[in-house]
């Protein structure tokens, strides 16, 4: 057992990466499992394609184990191991475990030194901190190496399998072989003896006819052959021929231009126009209808208010008539006021949209305009430019082109081709709709409860300023 | 830190056993198994063959250490496979001596003792010998069985070594200590001698730690293949260890500064340190040799941040106006030091080289005598390199003469402590301190102490106040000329002081607990407000990880764990603005306004030790006042009213405990105040030295004897006695030359009785008792007290409650319980 070949020992197992970790006391007593398990492990990084069992279990075993392995080594690595001392598992063993090991060492020290070799050459010094760029250039320079490799390798598959193929045929060759051997062997025999020479002679007539046979049929078809060629020339060009004029026909066909075609694009414009026309007309008219069903709304309403009022007129008669038979002169006036205006502020809340306190109360006027401003500011852009006056019918301009957008896009939709057309006539109605409006706005100017014919958003407005007007009451 | 590792591959043939650095620390020895042995030299790497034919596997080489500075050594021990050691001339090869050490098997450690004087090798037979210096055999330690892969020398010539699993250690005159370190064979083991830990690393594929007896301070995760070597670098902050393709630098509390891969260097079996500790050779053995250098230290002051780059270069990093600065040495650094706005590097040139933080452009350069030795420590105005103090204008202060008989080998930063005027350096033998004044170049004083001390601190005010921590834990401050105060914290790992104040920080309890004491010289003045001066935390992040204080710089507290990670703690600013005040610039009122202005009881009771050590009465008065001691506000109070100056010196000198000062000041008086010098030994039942004292004046001696009589024996004074002391009393009180009248002036109104006497007596005494916290004198006195005297104790323990309950104005209170007992 000594030191040295101990420490040797581990250092080359740990370089050849054995799995379990060598301790330089495993030798220290008799360890057979591990020296096994060492010697197979290095037989097999060896020659991985030995076949050893790795049965240990009884004596026998063992010996057998030892002795293949010695064989083995001695066969294929030329060393010859003392199994004796192999057996006795000690520091001995270690001894002839290591002639083996620093085989496997130096196989693997050249790999590395080889890899190494370029940096080395440098000057026999590296940084060993490898930076990734370096071991990078390292494998590229290696590159073409690589390439060498493998079609090196496939070249050894293929002509492995050729020689596979070939060894095939072998059995069926050397029964040939065999004959041809007899044969030759017939031959330098008895030299003298003619039937041989004469066989052969035979032999080669055969060959000679059927030879010639070949030939005349090989002629044969070559003739056939050519003929062949020849008619299917003549067919390509009448083929060829055929095509040309079918060209020529289609591309005088192209250039001709069909006689109704001017009078199905006139038509056609026509129908754009007339369907220009149509839809301004249906426009205008679902305007003027709408127009009249608010001038009803509003004809009602009055009525109702003049029925109202009418009431009211009543009612304050009859009390006063009341009053009078009472004899009271002006003490209840105030609070019949108040109780009026608390009437007044419930009919406007209770009843929506339809009651309309802002006209009896021409004072609360400003503040609701600034809220309706307000309301619309976001509604219509060009509120700014507008009089005050015209707010209310601001409203229904926007919504009416609002309308008319959505006509042309449903008419673009339609007709995608005239869109121009369209574009204009949307202008024009806009238009239109503005000279309403303006018109509207001159005549109805009075009319100060235009607005409750707006939209529903106008009337939440409406409700919105009603609450602030009673609020500015309270 | 880092180390960039170079490869040499081509010096040996064969695989490369040992390797050992020259003792001029620039040429790296090698052998390898092609029966060589090779030298590179450190920075340029030239290769250069020493022995051709070693005639033998060579296992182990050990380098001769020198025996002093001025000569090195050029004595090699090999130990070969043979079984034989050989001692070689280190320079040229030649062989001197060749021993057949084993008979059965290789000889595979070989290691020179510390002072180079003896020589042990192990065996693979499992014998450990000793030899000496010119190879005959001394004895043979121990026959263990099992290979001894590893041997190394203590500090005390204890040789530790590896045998199996075990680690042993064998000592002079004590029991052989054992125990087993790794759970295989120990492969590799160091000690070093400056911080007396021990490095293992064994086939379990593991390194520990351990202190030098026994105990496990870490163990590493198992790496990826056995430990085969280990190293302390020579200053004990880090070692290295070197498995199969790794190398691995560690600090000394395990934890790991860098790990290195080496590509096909295959197992590293050996390691060693050059002697200036930056750079580490290594035998690989895949036929390579390993140089590697130390690079990436850093360190940081303030807003500064300083890096190693490499050997060569520094790079100084101002982070508050984010600038870097790169300075380039000619020759290689070995220590770098920042503290007090100063950049001081140590080359090996060798030169220091001073720069100012504030203009690194401009150093000053100082040759330093050669020491293979490195170390820097500075102070606000000097600094220590190459064991000389020079100012950072490169004056020389102190040359290393006054180090005479102290090797210097195996101090470290925690053994060797420096501040303005003084050079705090532990002796050799470990248990004592030599203090040096660095202005005259000579010995001041020797602290003496019983223990180990394993840690040293030098304050920066009181230039000669010394905290020491010894081995067990404990940690006591001394002064010059002062008695040794054991302050009352237990298990204290580190210790650092403030650099602008006297603040004294700890690590206490294993780590638990991180005590400052923001003033610690009070304990020469007065103990009782020690407590009252400190502050302190629980620190549970550090807890049982052996922590240890970098620096505590302004208020800042860094404190390295095991496991290296820093831990920062911030402590109060204020009483370091106390100390600046008070110390440096006498502003009173200012440090008054400032204690009101902070308010905290801490503050007030440094400001009262300060104002007391300094007789600043008014200021001791106010901060007394508000740290609630009512009896010590009483006796500052009593001091303001005693007229005479040497009297109240006195009595401030009692007050801090000082007896053999009060004495002095008593008797050096113009003319001596004898009476009163005795009458306080009287006080303070120190009959002895009273006798002493009154032996020439037969009535004095009269007087000692009856008070003696009254205090001490059982039966009272008969009538005749008593009148006999009311005259000697009377006679030398109202003795003209005697000139305490202040005194007298009381004792006169008291002389209406003896009664009135006692208790006036009493009082005094009761006042001092209260000061001083009592227990001791108690213990002294309290056997010979009769029962009256008890009694007048007792009336003295309520009036102390009366003017507790009436602290406002003590003087008044103290006034009233005066009339009380007349």
């Amino acid at each position: 057992m000594a030191f040295r070949e101990l420490r040797d020992f581990t250092e080359y197992m740990r370089v050849l990466g054995y799995p379990r970790l060598v301790s330089v006391d495993n030798f220290r007593t008799p360890n057979f499992p591990l020296v096994a398990d060492i010697l197979y492990w290095m037989v097999h990084k060896y020659d991985p394609a030995v076949s050893i069992s790795d049965d240990i279990s009884t004596e026998d075993c063992r010996v057998d184990f030892l002795t293949s392995i010695a064989q083995v080594m001695a066969v294929k690595a030329t060393v010859k191991l003392n199994t004796k001392r192999l057996y006795a598992a000690d520091g001995k063993a270690v001894k002839e475990l290591l002639k083996v090991a620093k085989l496997l060492y130096a196989a693997h020290e050249a790999n590395v030194g080889g890899h190494d070799e370029n940096r080395e050459g440098k000057g026999g010094e590296e940084d060993v901190p490898e930076t990734g760029e370096a071991s990078y250039n390292q494998l590229h320079a290696r590159l073409p190496d690589v390439k060498a490799t493998r079609r090196l390798a496939s070249q050894i598959t293929e002509s492995g399998a050729k020689l596979f193929d070939l060894l095939h045929d072998e059995r069926e060759l050397s029964v040939e072989r065999q004959r041809c051997l007899r044969f030759l062997d017939g031959i330098s025999n008895n030299l003298d003896s003619g039937a041989e020479h004469k066989l052969v002679e035979k032999r080669l007539e055969q060959l000679l006819d059927s030879a010639k046979e070949n030939v005349a049929a090989m002629e044969k078809q070559c003739q056939d052959l050519a003929s062949d060629e020849k008619t299917l020339q003549v067919k390509i060009k009448k083929r060829q021929g055929e095509l040309e004029r079918n060209d020529k026909r289609l591309k005088s066909l192209q250039s001709v231009r069909p006689a109704f075609m001017d009078e199905y694009e006139k038509l056609e414009s026509e129908l754009e126009k007339m369907y220009e026309v149509y839809m301004e007309k249906f426009r205008n008219l679902d305007y003027l209808e709408h127009r009249l069903e608010q001038f009803s709304q509003r004809d009602r309403e009055k009525v109702e208010q003049a029925e109202r009022a009418r009431k009211r007129i009543q009612v304050s008669i009859m009390e006063k008539k009341a009053r009078d038979l009472r004899g009271d002169e002006d003490d209840h006036l105030y609070p019949d006021d108040d109780e009026h205006d608390e009437e007044e502020h419930r009919e406007a809340s209770g009843t929506g949209p339809g009651g309309s306190s802002g006209s009896a109360r021409p004072g609360s006027r400003g503040s609701r305009k600034g809220m309706s401003d307000r309301a619309l500011g976001g509604h219509a852009g060009n509120n700014a430019r507008r009089s005050a006056g015209a707010d209310d019918d601001d409203s229904e301009i926007s919504g009416i082109s609002d309308v008319s957008d959505d006509d042309g896009s449903s008419s673009s939709d339609l007709t995608g081709s005239l869109s121009d057309g369209d574009n204009n006539g949307d202008g024009d109605l806009i238009e239109d709709g503005d000279d309403d409006s303006d018109e509207d706005s001159v005549s109805d100017s009075d009319l100060s409860d235009d607005d409750d014919a707006g939209g529903l958003h106008d009337d939440d407005d409406d409700d919105a300023s009603d609450l602030d007007d009673s609020d500015d009451n309270f | 830190m880092r180390v960039s590792c170079r490869l040499l591959r081509e010096q040996h043939k064969e695989l490369v056993t040992s390797c050992a650095w020259t003792p001029s620390g620039d040429e790296l020895l090698t052998s390898a198994d092609d029966q060589t042995i090779k030298r590179v030299h450190g920075d340029d790497l030239t290769t250069e063959t020493v022995v051709g034919d070693t005639d033998g596997f060579v296992t182990k080489m050990s380098w001769c250490p020198s025996l002093n500075e001025k000569q090195t050594s050029d004595t090699l021990a090999v130990c070969c496979s043979d079984g034989s050691f050989r001692i070689l001339h280190g320079s040229t090869g030649r062989e001197e001596k060749r021993v057949q050490s084993y008979n059965t098997g290789a000889a595979i450690s070989i290691q020179w003792n510390l002072d180079g004087s003896a020589l042990a090798t192990g065996g693979e037979d499992g014998t450990v010998k000793i030899w000496s210096r010119v190879g005959m055999l001394r004895n043979t330690v121990a026959t263990t069985g099992f290979p001894v892969y590893g041997l190394c020398w203590g500090r005390q010539d204890e040789l530790l070594f590896s045998a199996g699993k075990m680690l042993t250690i064998e000592q002079r005159e004590r029991k052989r200590m054992q125990w087993k370190a790794h759970d295989a064979t120990v492969l590799a083991v160091d000690w070093n001698p400056v911080n007396n830990l021990i490095v293992s690393g064994g086939e379990d594929r593991r390194y520990r730690v351990w202190d030098a007896f026994g105990r496990q301070l870490f163990q590493s995760q198992p790496m990826e293949h056995v430990v085969t070597s280990i190293s302390w670098s020579p200053n004990g902050s880090a070692f290295a260890v070197g498995s199969y393709d790794v190398l691995k630098i560690c600090d000394k509390t395990g934890w790991t500064h860098a790990r290195e891969d080496l590509r096909h260097a295959g197992s590293v079996l050996s390691l060693a340190w050059s002697q200036d500790g930056t750079m580490l050779g290594g035998a690989c053995a895949s036929r390579a040799v390993l140089v590697a250098q130390v690079a990436n230290r850093s360190l940081e002051w303030k807003h500064f941040h300083v890096v190693l780059k490499d050997a060569k270069q520094i790079e100084v990093q101002n982070t508050l106006e984010d600038t870097t600065e790169s300075i380039v040495f000619r020759d290689r650094v070995l220590d770098v030091s920042m503290e007090f706005g100063f950049l001081v590097v140590h080359c090996a040139t060798p030169q220091v080289h001073i720069y100012a933080l504030s203009n690194l452009g401009t150093p000053q350069i100082v040759d330093v005598p050669h020491t293979r030795s490195a170390l820097l420590l500075q102070s606000s105005k000097t600094f220590l390199a190459a064991w000389t103090v020079f100012t950072y204008e490169g004056r020389r202060v102190c040359g290393p003469q006054a180090l005479n008989g102290i090797v210097v080998q195996g101090l470290d930063r925690s053994t060797v402590a420096l501040n303005d005027k003084v050079l705090a350096i532990l002796e050799n033998n470990r248990t004592s301190v030599r203090l040096v004044d660095t202005a005259r170049q000579q010995a001041i004083g020797v602290i003496q102490h019983k223990l180990e001390i394993v840690q040293i601190a030098l304050c920066k005010h009181e230039t000669d106040m010394l905290a020491f921590v010894d081995r067990n834990g404990d940690l006591f401050v001394h002064c010059n000329g002062r008695k040794t105060f054991k302050l009352p914290v237990t298990m204290v790992q580190s210790i650092a002081v403030n650099d602008e104040s006297d603040a004294l920080v700890a690590c206490t309890d294993g780590g638990n607990k991180m005590v400052v004491w923001y003033y610690p010289q009070i304990v020469w003045i007065d103990p009782d407000l020690l407590a009252d001066t400190s502050t302190e935390e629980e620190t549970p992040v550090l807890a049982a990880k052996q922590p240890q204080i970098v620096s505590f710089t302004e208020t800042l507290v860094t404190v390295r764990t095991q496991n290296g990670s820093l831990v920062t703690s911030s402590v109060s600013r204020y009483p370091s603005l106390l100390h600046k005040l008070v110390a440096e610039e006498r502003k009173w009122e200012d440090a008054i306004r400032l204690c009101r202005f902070v308010n905290q009881k801490f503050l007030w009771a440094i400001l009262a030790g300060m104002a007391i050590k300094m007789t600043h009465l008014d200021t001791a008065e106010i901060a007394l006042a508000a740290t609630e001691h009512v009896a010590k506000l009483n006796f500052i109070l009593y001091l303001k009213e005693v007229e005479s100056e040497k009297v109240r010196m006195a009595e401030l000198a009692l007050y801090r405990r000082d007896l053999a000062s009060a004495e002095q000041i008593l008797l050096h008086a113009n003319p001596p105040l004898l009476y009163r010098a005795i009458k306080m030994n009287a006080r303070l039942f120190r009959w002895e030295r009273a006798k002493e004292l009154a032996a020439r004046d037969p009535q004095l001696a009269k007087l000692v004897q009856l008070y003696e009589k009254r205090w001490t024996s059982q039966e009272a004074l008969t009538d005749e006695e008593t009148k006999e002391l009311k005259a000697i009393k009377v006679q030398y009180s109202e003795k003209p030359q005697d000139d305490d009248d202040d005194d007298d002036d009381d004792e006169d109104q008291d002389e209406e009785g003896d009664k009135e006497d006692s208790d006036k007596v009493e009082r005094a005494r009761g006042r001092e008792e209260d000061a001083r916290g009592s227990s001791k004198k108690h213990s002294a006195r309290q056997p010979h007290r009769d029962p009256g005297e008890q009694k007048a104790g007792d009336a003295d323990d309520s009036a102390d409650l009366e003017e507790e309950a009436d602290e406002e104005d003590g003087r008044e209170a103290s006034a009233t319980v005066m009339e009380a007992k007349s």
